[in-house]
């Protein structure tokens, strides 16, 4: 119960600070506008005269992206070497708005000042925070992949007995992954969290209380973290149905799917913040025993 | 008593000699065994063959084809490279393999193992073993057929390409000593009686005359075996059991065995379908048998019949793969990868693939060696069309959700993407293809050109000039020059000189030529019609005439962009919903075609109807006059995806 209650109270504490919602959302859109927008006037110039755009029945034609690309390959190129830049620069600037968040967590207010006093004052240590869990995440992926490989006997296929194996030993590996992704993430947020709560901006100690902070509300945490990741599963699926309508949407379908992409991502956004909002709520009593 | 001999010997004639389809020139009777524990072969084989040619012969060439993998040094790892599944291996296991003939004796009884010696006439690889003359004693005078009883042994590779074994799971492909061809004068290139025995180089397979093969395979008796022809019989005695198999009129003989074979049976008509399939791949029966009952009737419509009486599907084991995706006659191996999603068609694609080769260089015996296209190719551009009619033509290689791709555009693009575009010409021998491109020109390039022919011509008399071509040459051995006089034939037939008084200029583009094929619609224009200014009715006063409103000046502009130049059409369509369809013989840099009149021109595209699958670039085929909105939606779906990895990369902050 205290669960659903703190599900819904975060819910509630986002309608209320629409304004730091807003924030990120725009920024996944302005960043993202900056990376696409060339590729607009290059489409047009490139093939926006060619009839085979309209004898296409979806999006993936096969030929078509064949020929684009080795007709107009470079310029895709260009644009993709630009967009990692830029995608850069959007990591960096949500690890500057987490810290907002967290500021906002503290004040329980959500103004512009707020996102930017969080920012500067959290950005190093959750800088480090991210790496550390990189790393671990990069770490538990090795460690998968090996127990993967040994569970195989080597990836050969001359060594395989059967490609039956190759099944088996996946559904058993690809659960345990997942899980143990699922803990990292928990552990990477409660470790934020520590942060915040904490006199202190050591990372490594932030870390190791986010990690107390698991083992001792792993009961009220992880149903939580489990409500939001199922949240997350019922609106993309939601989005993909509604997506899935027009293959190749022009006109009012093309408007109408750029606003209901808007609103996925926008919620997107908001089931992070929500996620953090409960993690917040469900453990700052113990930040304070 | 004479009567009932006679009612009795014609009864036997009539069972045991069917009517031979091909010249059978060589045939072998063997008598194996197979050590599962050493790996290894011991064999009697007794060779008949016949002199077809109008001179005596005094030396025989045999193909040892398992001596490629006696060492690094062979001509077959010198070209290709050691795989790393090999250079990786420990010490301990020896993967390498050999083939040796102990005794060969002659129809006088003369023994001819002295007269023995390994030859490279190919590249001069003095290490090179894999192929064996022999000096005969007594000559094989024309018309003459001689036997040769030999004895030989081989120690079977571990994974290597196409044959061996691996775990109990064995695949004997290009295994015995094999006779090459004795090519009389006339054959192919040949300018004079010759005999063609290249040595074995990775790439291209086998070249043979025909012949009858009688097999009996002694194995463990727990072994299951399937192999080319019909199995005549089984004899089991000491925990050993002989399968006696015959193939008749073909070239080769290949066989499989495995303990866990299950065999699965169905029919097309006379022919008995089987399937060799491991255990957990028994599921994928239906998808084996469809597709090839599919193709079988395929091709007896639009090729010729399949005369055997039977087909054998191998499906190997994922540590058999290194055999998957080959012919042998009557006999072919596939590979199901059952964990894949069934969009995913490459048991299909394969299965189509390789029984095409039936007809394509088992009945059609071309030489892959020296001309890959010739089957290949041919193969690669009926399986595109196979596929594309058993399924549809832009889902039949891949059908998985929105990913979508046809088998013969997937062979057009694995064409078009690769850097060997331009690499070498069509008539490349395999082991010409030095610096690449192999499987891009042999099969994709031909794949393409073909589909282009096709197009140019149309399906009916290409249709018709494939099964004259098949006809004429089944179980025989022509070349690149026999193929295009048999399409050249049937086109003067059908169209007259519409096409020139042959498809030379064709073939020479495409088959002996390396360039590339781009018509570009450039642009098009709609402008008012000019205000007429000028002497008109006299030589002393200027006049202008007004242009009448409303007629507008159109014209479409086409650009030759590659070298290769072929006829081409153009459908202009025009405001008042009009079409007009013109012909341009492609053969300038440049071409326009103006209209006058009150219509403007709204777009144009050149090769309406795609049968031109040789051009490199269709975006460039047709111009609107307004944009097209579908840029709109490959510009939201690119947003789409980067708000999404966007946001999907802040999972990690």
């Amino acid at each position: 119960m205290k669960v659903l209650n703190t599900y819904t109270s975060a819910w509630k504490f986002l309608l209320l600070n629409k304004k730091i919602w807003l924030i990120l959302f725009s920024s996944n859109f302005i960043f993202a506008l900056i990376v696409a927008s060339p590729l607009n006037a290059f489409l047009s110039d490139s093939i926006g005269n060619s009839l085979i755009l309209n004898s296409s029945k979806s999006l993936f034609d096969y030929s078509f992206i064949i020929d684009f690309l080795n007709e107009y390959g470079s310029g895709i190129s260009g644009i993709l070497k630009v967009s990692k830049w830029i995608l850069f620069l959007f990591i960096l600037l949500s690890i500057f708005f987490t810290g907002g968040i967290l500021e906002s967590l503290r004040h329980k207010a959500a103004d512009f000042g707020t996102l930017l006093v969080g920012g500067i004052k959290y950005f190093w240590s959750l800088l480090g925070i991210v790496l550390v869990f990189l790393i671990l995440h990069a770490i538990c992926f090795l460690l998968m992949f090996k127990i993967f490989e040994s569970l195989l006997g080597g990836f050969s296929p001359f060594g395989l007995e059967s490609d039956a194996v190759l099944i088996r030993s996946a559904w058993i590996i690809t659960p345990c992954y997942l899980i143990l992704c699922f803990f990292i993430f928990l552990w990477s947020d409660l470790s934020k969290l520590s942060l915040l709560h904490a006199a202190h901006k050591n990372i490594f100690k932030a870390i190791a209380r986010g990690f107390k902070l698991l083992i001792r509300k792993f009961r009220l945490v992880f149903p939580f973290y489990f409500l939001i990741l199922f949240t997350f599963v019922l609106i993309s699926f939601v989005y993909h149905i509604i997506s899935g309508i027009w293959e190749l949407p022009s006109g009012f379908s093309l408007v109408f799917l750029i606003i209901v992409t808007q609103i996925f991502i926008l919620f997107r956004v908001g089931i992070k913040l929500v996620n953090l909002y409960g993690l917040n709520q469900l453990t700052k009593e113990w930040h304070h025993e | 008593m004479r009567t009932l001999i006679f009612i009795f010997l014609f009864i036997y004639s009539g069972l045991n000699s069917q009517e031979a389809l091909s010249p059978r020139i060589a045939n072998y009777d063997i008598s194996l065994s197979l050590d599962t524990e050493e790996k290894k072969i011991n064999a009697n084989q007794i060779l008949h063959w016949k002199n077809t040619s109008d001179q005596a012969v005094d030396k025989l060439y045999f193909h040892l084809y398992y001596n490629a993998f006696k060492n690094t040094e062979s001509t077959f790892f010198n070209f290709r490279g050691l795989p790393s599944f090999l250079s990786n291996e420990d010490e301990a296991s020896c993967p390498w393999a050999w083939s040796r003939v102990s005794s060969i004796i002659d129809s006088q009884g003369n023994q001819l193992a002295e007269q023995m010696k390994f030859v490279s006439l190919d590249d001069g690889n003095e290490k090179d073993e894999t192929v064996l003359e022999v000096q005969l004693i007594t000559p094989v005078a024309p018309g003459e057929t001689h036997s040769f009883d030999m004895n030989w042994e081989a120690k079977i590779p571990n994974i290597m390409p196409r044959t061996g074994y691996n775990k109990d799971f064995y695949f004997f492909a290009q295994w015995f000593p094999k006779l090459g061809v004795y090519e009389t004068k006339g054959t192919r290139y040949a300018e004079q009686n010759q005999w063609n025995c290249h040595q074995y180089h990775s790439m291209g397979e086998y070249y043979s005359d025909f012949g009858v093969y009688d097999l009996k395979i002694n194995v463990p008796e727990n072994y299951i075996i399937g192999a080319s022809g019909e199995l005549i019989g089984k004899e089991i005695k000491d925990d050993r059991a002989t399968w006696h198999y015959r193939a008749e009129d073909v070239i080769d003989f290949a066989w499989a065995a495995s303990p866990h074979f299950i065999v699965k049976e169905d029919k097309w008509n006379d022919v008995k379908l089987k399937l060799y399939v491991y255990p957990n791949h028994v599921n994928c029966t239906d998808r084996f048998f469809e597709t090839i009952k599919f193709t079988l009737e395929y091709l007896d419509e639009y090729v010729g019949e399949y005369p055997y009486k039977t087909l054998s599907i191998i499906d190997p084991p994922i540590h058999g793969m290194f055999t998957g995706g080959m012919e042998y006659p009557t006999l072919i191996t596939s590979l199901s990868f059952c964990f894949l999603p069934t969009g995913f068609k490459s048991t299909e694609t394969l299965t189509v693939h390789e029984f095409i080769h039936q007809y394509f260089m088992q009945m059609v015996a071309t030489h892959e060696q020296e001309e890959p296209w010739l089957d290949e190719g041919i193969t690669t551009y009926y399986e595109g069309r196979i596929l594309d009619e058993l399924f549809e033509k832009n889902n039949s290689f891949v059908n998985i959700g929105p990913l979508q791709i046809g088998s013969s555009e997937f062979n057009r693009g694995e064409f078009l993407s690769s850097e060997a575009v331009k690499l070498a010409p069509n008539t490349f021998k395999s082991r010409e293809f030095i610096h690449g491109g192999y499987g891009e020109i042999s099969y994709n390039k031909t794949a393409i050109w073909l589909k282009t022919l096709e197009g140019l011509i149309g399906r009916d008399c290409f249709d018709q000039a494939m099964q004259h071509y098949f006809n004429k040459w089944k179980f025989k051995h022509p070349n690149g020059d026999d193929f295009e006089e048999a399409i050249n034939e049937i086109v003067t037939q059908v169209h007259g000189e519409k096409f020139g008084k042959n498809l030379d200029w064709y073939f020479d583009q495409v088959l002996r030529g390396t360039e590339t094929c781009d018509y570009e619609l450039y642009n098009i224009k709609n402008e008012d019609k000019p205000v007429q200014k000028g002497f008109y009715n006299n030589l002393v006063k200027c006049e202008v005439h007004d242009a009448p409103e409303g007629e507008y000046v159109s014209s479409v502009t086409l650009r030759r962009n590659g070298e290769m130049k072929l006829p081409i059409d153009l459908l202009v369509k025009f405001d008042d919903g009009s079409e007009k369809l013109e012909h341009w013989d492609g053969m300038a840099r440049a071409k326009a075609f103006k209209y006058e009149g009150s219509k403007k021109i709204i777009s144009a595209e050149i090769d309406p109807k795609r049968k031109i699958y040789l051009d490199t670039n269709f975006i460039n085929n047709s111009k609107s006059a307004k944009q097209s909105a579908n840029t709109n939606s490959y510009w939201y779906q690119f947003l789409k995806a980067t708000q999404n990895i966007f946001q999907s990369m802040t999972i990690f902050i």
